[in-house]
């Protein structure tokens, strides 16, 4: 024999609703001493890392990043497929500084600032203006983590980042090693 | 002359106008916090205050990108407008001071393409605010000003002298400042419109030029033919320059069927919308699906007579196909015009152009020429090409854009 809802009097009814909002609560405690527990770090998370905008990077991948170099190229991979758009890289034979990037959809231009040489515009032009306006760039350099970065919202077809010039943004898009994604 | 500080007033209190930089006409110009490489949220609005043809800065003093730095942040609106406008005229003079000056001059008002001062929101709580740095001027002994849109004078008095303005040209005058600017609004004249012998000299000028306005779209054609970017020109106006925004409505067939179900409602079409791009063109088009175009113009700004030539060809085609969609139609503010375009059909990509003739809605008028109106079947590009030297010192102002339609396959 079963027991249902309805045939609870008011009193038992009222009993059942607090028994519930208790082992809610006790759910709700429990769930989040579990996420703080360590844990290695999955595809999931990786993928998330790469796709998703408003992922940052977590502690969890932090730590297998630094435990496994091998996860650098599954990301780099992951981006190669999902990204919207990959840089080519730049010419071998370019030293030094970059500033520029053009591919055949867009293109990062790099233009100190005349009120201050210490900080830099990224520029990045649209050549779709139909196309959804990235909302992440991906900076990838040999031997370091790939950066992300949030971007700004697109004004007539254009994404401005004003930055130092020191930044790691600023650096690694001058850096003709490195691997540069829209997504 | 006397150095002027900047105050913007705001409901978190007044923010100082600390620099102005002309900066590398290929970025969007920004205002940033303090000298720091935090751009502000209101940088898009600068932006479009700033360049042509929207942003009256470039307009008058002629570049297109700069950089202001201010001390405070300014997180929404276009109040700002009025003290960013004055910062650049005494950018423009030398006299912008930041820290220390002379004159302080305290003010919060929207500026309109015609150099109007609008009024704005929250006054009474912004001058509440600045209080605090009135009274520290005061001590200082800086000759302070409190420059506000005449509609938002307050109805107490004050121990600060507060002006109403109307115009830009009532600010310069209170400052005592002659500003050399790109383009010389009738104002600076001592009139908002212009003046009528000028009306009448330039409508003369109108009635001989106008036909060779289609020149302009018609010979950027010509000498970019190989280029995949056209830029939309605008010809140097000694009057209020129109404001005005495209668009384009792409109807087209859901997938599975055909424009012709579209056409007689057995299917439901699917609408995409999107607007002009920085260049004057709009993103290509693919003519698979393409059921119907509809270019819709919209004045954001006064009255305008508009005139809209459109021509249509193919790469190499040494005749071009003409028709006038509008002759001298009137749109008031806010009002829109819509140009219908049935997608040709054809196996080689074409360009369509438009060319949009824009006047200020004054007692004369202009009239379109013979050579325009009525317009032949075709037109040669060297026939063009020939009228379009003659329209650089017009005073119209002439928009193109271009939208590129590509056959499938």
């Amino acid at each position: 024999m079963t027991t249902g809802w309805h045939d609870f009097n008011p009193r038992q009814r009222h009993k059942a609703e607090d028994v519930f909002h208790a082992l809610s609560m006790v759910d709700a405690i429990v769930e989040g001493i579990e996420e703080e527990r360590p844990r290695r770090a999955g595809f999931t998370d990786l993928y998330a890392f790469a796709t998703n905008p408003d992922r940052e990077m977590s502690p969890t991948l932090s730590l297998a990043f630094a435990q496994d170099p091998s996860l650098e190229g599954d990301l780099l991979r992951i981006l190669e497929r999902t990204a919207r758009y990959q840089f080519p890289k730049v010419a071998a034979a370019s030293s030094g500084s970059v500033a520029r990037r053009d591919g055949d959809q867009y293109r990062i231009l790099l233009r100190p600032s005349r009120a201050d040489p210490m900080q830099v515009y990224v520029v990045i032009e649209l050549g779709d203006i139909m196309a959804a306006p990235p909302r992440t760039l991906y900076v990838c350099r040999p031997g370091c983590r790939c950066e992300k970065h949030r971007l700004p919202v697109a004004h007539d077809g254009t994404i401005q980042i004003l930055a130092d010039s020191g930044s790691s943004l600023v650096e690694g898009l001058q850096d003709n090693r490195a691997e540069v994604f829209l997504r | 002359m006397m150095s002027v500080r900047v105050f913007i007033l705001t409901t978190e209190g007044p923010v100082e106008v600390q620099r102005i930089t002309a900066e590398d006409p290929g970025v969007q110009s920004v205002i940033c916090l303090d000298g720091k490489a935090v751009s502000l949220p209101v940088s898009p609005a600068y932006e479009a205050f700033v360049r042509s043809p929207t942003g009256v800065i470039e307009a008058n003093f002629g570049h297109s990108a700069y950089r202001l730095d201010v001390s405070e942040r300014i997180s929404e609106g276009l109040s700002w407008q009025l003290g960013v406008f004055l910062a650049h005229a005494l950018y423009r003079l030398d006299r912008l001071a930041c820290g220390t000056g002379e004159i302080a001059v305290l003010t919060t008002g929207e500026v309109d393409r015609d150099l109007n001062v609008l009024a704005v929101e929250d006054v009474p709580e912004k001058l509440l605010k600045a209080e605090a740095l009135i009274s520290e001027l005061a001590r200082s002994g800086t000759d302070t000003r409190i420059l506000l849109p005449r509609e938002n004078m307050p109805t107490q008095s004050s121990a600060v002298s507060i002006v109403p303005l109307s115009t830009i040209a009532e600010a310069f005058a209170v400052l005592e400042m002659v500003v050399p600017m790109a383009s010389p609004p009738a104002y600076m004249e001592g009139s908002r419109s212009r003046p009528r012998g000028r009306n009448k000299s330039i409508s003369a000028l109108i009635l001989g030029l106008v036909a060779v306005f289609a020149v302009i779209f018609w010979s950027i054609r010509v000498g970019n033919e190989n280029g995949s970017i056209e830029t939309a020109k605008r010809i140097a106006a000694p009057l209020p320059v129109p404001d005005l925004a495209t668009t384009v409505f792409e109807t087209r067939a859901p997938k599975g069927k055909t424009c012709a179900a579209v056409h007689f409602n057995a299917a439901k079409p699917k609408i995409f919308e999107t607007t002009i791009s920085k260049g004057g063109q709009f993103a290509d088009s693919k003519l698979k699906n393409l059921c119907g175009l509809d270019y819709r113009v919209t004045n954001r700004g006064p009255p305008v007579i508009l005139s809209v030539l459109g021509v249509r060809g193919a790469r190499g085609d040494e005749t071009l196909r003409p028709k006038l969609f509008f002759r001298r139609h009137r749109l008031g503010a806010g009002e829109q015009a819509s140009l219908s375009v049935q997608p040709p059909r054809t196996t080689v990509p074409v360009r369509l152009r438009f060319l949009l003739i824009a006047e200020p809605d004054l007692e004369s008028a202009s009239q379109l020429p013979e050579s325009v109106d009525p317009l032949p079947d075709t037109l040669s590009r060297a026939r063009l090409r020939e009228l379009m030297t003659d329209i650089s010192d017009a005073g119209l102002t002439v928009f193109t854009l271009s939208h590129i339609l590509v056959p499938e396959g």
